[in-house]
């Protein structure tokens, strides 16, 4: 019971020795730290071996500054420019263009995004708009041009065109569906590059300026 | 000029203004980065990277004391360079160990034998403060190295009062375990100690 109590008091007094130190205690706490010292010994102890810790630490010289520290009008200019704040979008952007090019890519790769095979400004290829049958004349003789589809059949003078003809790609309103992904992937890798390119450019020249 | 002047004109962006309170502030920031880091080149780019923090950030400084507000400053960008020198795996111990830390000479009369022992201790108290953990060691320094008071230390940390006292406690013993471990070291009048 006894010991209990005198570990008890040691503990509250030791965690107290710092304070007062300092002399940072009130005159009460003051009593019971010194009342304590007198009858234990390990806290003495424990009190020089602290104050010896503390007297080697007002030792230590205060180093005079090795050069001047002083800021140029032109370092606070290339501080805002490479200042880790203003710069923070920096990295995100740069993965979330990297990712948007990886799933562009894999888009492509699965054919998932119609793609748009007229990129190269060249023409289409396209379906006949209706079916064109050979009928003869009720006069007999001569062959006119029928169109079969949708639209009531009309006779035409003129011969309709080959089925697998060739028409100018502004012509065919399908193509206007067609992605270019092409172009896309193209554009989006070049940002992806620039971007890296960027970031790796700014860590230097943070580095070059931290050293400055 | 008197300090509240050249922060009234640095807040408005004078440059040379603020050079002033460097060259007022630059030992005691430059101590501060030397001690927490323990590498000359890399207190020294703290204490840069600390100055232009602060030019950049005099629009929010809101009064009070310029001397915490830097030395505010300063401990976070020397957190940062620990933070740097953890992630690249770069900077060992050993790299940060470098400043003598040479103490002070007692009196002339010192033999060789003393200068060395001297010497080493002083590197030694560095090892020990390198070791101890940040905010044990900001404590310590701010208090038993530039003498700061518990009030201005609670200030530059961002810290309670109890909170500066506890790390003081705890950082105070830590330290004294670790230079007991050497006692041969310690100058005779501290040898022994238990």
């Amino acid at each position: 019971m006894f010991l209990g109590g005198r570990k008890t008091r040691c503990h509250k007094v030791r965690g107290m020795l710092s304070e007062y130190i300092d002399n940072r205690l009130d005159s009460e706490d003051r009593g019971v730290v010194e009342r304590h010292l007198e009858i234990c010994e390990a806290c003495l102890n424990e009190l020089e071996s602290l104050q010896m810790t503390v007297q080697l630490l007002n030792q230590v010289p205060f180093m005079p500054a090795p050069r001047s520290f002083a800021i140029r009008e032109v370092d606070t200019g290339r501080a805002s420019i490479f200042d880790p704040q203003s710069l923070r979008w920096l990295r995100p952007a740069t993965a979330f263009a990297t990712v948007a090019l990886v799933l562009l890519l894999m888009l492509d790769f699965f054919q998932v995004i119609p793609h748009d095979v007229g990129t190269g400004g060249g023409e289409v290829l396209v379906e006949p708009p209706a079916q064109i049958m050979l009928s003869p004349t009720p006069e007999g003789g001569a062959y006119t041009t029928e169109l079969r589809g949708d639209e009531p059949a009309e006779a035409i003078s003129e011969p309709a065109p080959a089925p697998a003809e060739k028409a100018p790609t502004e012509d065919v309103s399908s193509s206007a569906a067609g992605w270019p992904l092409r172009q896309i992937e193209i554009a989006m890798g070049v940002l992806v590059l620039a971007l890296v390119a960027l970031m790796f450019f700014v860590r230097r020249q943070r580095r070059r300026w931290s050293r400055l | 000029m008197e300090e509240q002047e050249l922060i009234s004109r640095s807040r408005a962006g004078d440059v040379e203004a603020f050079n002033l309170l460097v060259e007022q502030y630059q030992r005691l920031v430059y101590n501060l980065a030397l001690r927490m880091l323990g590498n000359t080149e890399t207190a020294e780019d703290a204490t840069q990277d600390a100055f232009l923090s602060a030019y950049r950030a005099m629009g929010k400084f809101r009064g009070g004391s310029f001397k915490a507000w830097i030395l505010r400053i300063t401990a976070n960008s020397c957190h940062d360079k620990m933070r740097m020198a953890r992630r690249a795996r770069v900077t060992s111990l050993d790299t940060l160990l470098e400043v003598s830390g040479e103490l002070p000479l007692e009196n002339n009369a010192e033999s060789p034998e003393d200068y060395v022992l001297r010497r080493e201790l002083g590197r030694f108290l560095n090892e020990g403060l390198v070791r101890l953990p940040e905010d044990q060691r900001l404590a310590l320094i701010l208090c038993d190295i530039q003498g700061l008071s518990y009030e201005e230390i609670c200030q530059a940390t961002g810290s309670s009062l109890g909170t500066v006292k506890s790390r003081l406690n705890r950082g105070r013993a830590r330290l004294r375990d670790f230079l007991l471990q050497r006692r041969e070291l310690l100058p005779a009048e501290f040898r022994q100690h238990k």
